[in-house]
């Protein structure tokens, strides 16, 4: 750790506060570049020079319009993905492959339908070559109560709502305990009330067990509403545009959505898709 | 396990009459599944007609057999020992123990290739044209080959029965490994899966309902493997008592070995309908079935 410190004071950012700024980075990318070659349409230029520095325990989101590499930059950081170029270092050393300090919950749950819920949950714990045989069921046990899935241990995925089935995930990917959640549209698919109730859920579930989250939305009011900084990407090749610091008081109540303050946060996103929209 | 019993037919009140005596008891039942009294109804209906067309027409007995004398042929067929060659426990036994030992090479073979060739892009791409060719060959044929180069004991019959089923396994084990959501993939990637933990707890499951309807397929072609492999040239097993009475003009006979071929193929299609709703029991398909036949 000390000898990133230095790094980060050449961070050139003159929104970040004091406050962050004390915190140690998690992720870090610098100059990140990602061609995806394909015979039919050649090479496709997913992102284009990404620098970003995470710090420990920050909410990002990451706003912007389809197809501008967000998941592309979630796949790379989840290990999933291989990069074309760029550095990028997590907790301290170069990525490389998946991590046990990150857990990662998909569009959709991806829940094994012939699992039931606790073994979904626990499933992680299955995989890899140095498998610690921990007995996780308690923490399971904890997490599943946490998001109110308490009783729904040995149900199977289908019998549980699709919201309930993204809670399951969440607590799939919290199962190893990891510093850092990637969020790929967690919530796309579900309702606009739901959507509220399981963004309150992410912001308890973050600052109970201080986690870094990496959030990916399409909806501005749900990036401004979550995050302390909020990254718009612009699309062809993915690139940021513009990195806002959104100073609403924590914790986060749903009653900020209207307020002044996060109208101009949210019209200022807004403008900054709207000018990419009308250069395409 | 999850509850598919919710009532079809709206205006269905039999749930309250049940109680009111058994006579009503049976009829609320017909009611809530007529397929299970028409079913057994039908089959009357038909011996019925069989009958009455074998008096009334007055064909030869070598073309149409009064069911009763069927029956009797049953009867005395199935009453020898287990270990007398010209009763028809005998013969069961050997064209059952021919059809499932073909039935287990040939599709364990068929997982194994099949899930092998779909790991490997490449492998799978040059071997696709010649599985599809030879799937297309009707591997009967080579039958009458097998009983020269091994003879006329049980070997010929399983191996091809092994070869007749190790086809549709194989296939439907490409396609089932090929369709793994990717989304699963990537998730045991993110948990670091190895080679292995992917195959056994993603792979493998995920294809398990297209595996189940080649294994479905497959126990239909064990049966007619094994009776085909008889035809050709055997002494013992059903196939070869279907010719050795037929040469005899023994005509009920041979109508009763289809009784026990069909109680044969019954027993493979139930079995396999079993093993699937406990291994399988989260796929679609299978709730549908399940929901179909009340269970
Ligand atoms: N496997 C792939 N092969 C080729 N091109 C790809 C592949 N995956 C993504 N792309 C391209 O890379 C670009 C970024 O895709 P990505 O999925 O990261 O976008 P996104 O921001 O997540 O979009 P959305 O909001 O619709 O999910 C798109 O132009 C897409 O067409
Ligand atoms: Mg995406």
């Amino acid at each position: 750790m000390t000898q990133t410190a230095p790094r980060l004071m050449a961070v050139d950012d003159p929104m970040i506060e004091s406050e962050t700024l004390n915190r140690p980075p998690i992720i870090e990318i610098e100059d990140l570049n990602k061609v995806y070659r394909t015979r039919r349409h050649g090479d496709v230029n997913a992102l284009s020079q990404i620098n970003l520095t995470v710090r420990d325990g920050e909410f990002i989101a990451l706003v912007g319009p389809s197809g501008c590499g967000k998941s592309t930059l979630l796949k790379i950081l989840a290990g999933l993905l291989p990069r074309t170029s760029g550095n990028v270092t997590i907790n301290g050393s170069a990525l490389d492959g998946p991590s046990r300090d990150i857990g990662v919950v998909f569009q959709q749950p991806v829940l094994l339908p012939w699992r039931n819920i606790m073994q979904n949950v626990l499933l992680p714990l299955e995989f890899g070559r140095d498998r610690t045989r921990e007995d996780l069921q308690g923490r399971a046990l904890e997490l599943l109560k946490m998001v109110g899935l308490e009783g729904f241990e040995t149900r199977y995925p289908e019998e549980l709502s699709g919201g309930m089935q993204q809670r399951a995930a969440i607590v799939r990917a919290l199962i190893q305990d990891p510093r850092m959640l990637l969020m790929d549209e967690p919530f796309g698919a579900l309702d606009a009330m739901t959507r509220e109730q399981m963004n309150l859920e992410v912001l308890r579930i973050w600052q109970q067990n201080k986690k870094t989250v990496l959030f990916v939305t399409h909806s501005i009011s749900e990036a401004v509403f979550l995050a302390d900084r909020v990254v718009v990407m612009t699309p062809r090749p993915g690139a940021i545009a513009e990195i806002l610091e959104i100073d609403l008081p924590r914790p986060r109540r749903l009653e900020m959505i209207n307020s002044e303050q996060f109208g101009v946060y949210a019209t200022r996103i807004r403008r900054l898709l709207n000018a990419m929209e009308d250069l395409s | 396990m999850v509850d598919t019993s919710i009532a079809k037919d709206p205006e269905n009140g039999s749930r309250a009459r049940k109680s009111s005596g058994p006579l009503r008891a049976a009829w609320g039942y017909a009611l809530e599944r007529p397929e299970r009294v028409l079913s057994p109804l039908l089959l009357l209906a038909l011996i019925g007609a069989w009958h009455v067309a074998a008096m009334t027409l007055g064909l030869p007995e070598f073309i149409l057999p009064p069911p009763v004398k069927v029956w009797q042929a049953l009867v005395d067929g199935l009453s020898a020992s287990p270990f007398d060659v010209g009763g028809y426990w005998y013969h069961t036994g050997i064209t059952a123990f021919e059809a499932l030992s073909g039935f287990l090479l040939g599709s364990s073979a068929g997982i194994i290739v099949g899930m092998t060739v779909a790991h490997s892009r490449i492998v799978e791409r040059v071997l696709y044209p010649y599985i599809i060719a030879i799937q297309s060959l009707p591997k009967i044929a080579i039958a009458p080959l097998f009983v020269i180069w091994f003879g006329f004991g049980i070997e010929p019959k399983i191996l091809i029965t092994t070869i007749i089923t190790f086809f549709p396994l194989l296939v439907n084990s490409i396609a089932g490994a090929n369709s793994v959501d990717p989304a699963r993939i990537d998730l045991a990637r993110s948990c670091n899966a190895t080679p292995m933990q992917m195959f056994f707890k993603i792979t493998l499951p995920s294809a398990l309902p297209f595996i189940f309807a080649g294994l479905n397929m497959a126990a239909v072609l064990s049966i007619l493997g094994a009776i085909v492999g008889e035809f050709v040239g055997a002494q013992a097993g059903l196939g070869m008592l279907i010719l050795q009475r037929n040469e005899l003009l023994d005509i009920a006979a041979v109508y009763s070995i289809f009784v026990v071929l069909a109680a044969l193929g019954l027993t493979m299609h139930l079995t396999m309908r079993a093993l699937e709703r406990k291994l399988c029991f989260w796929s679609q398909r299978n709730r549908y079935k399940a929901d179909l036949d009340g269970g």
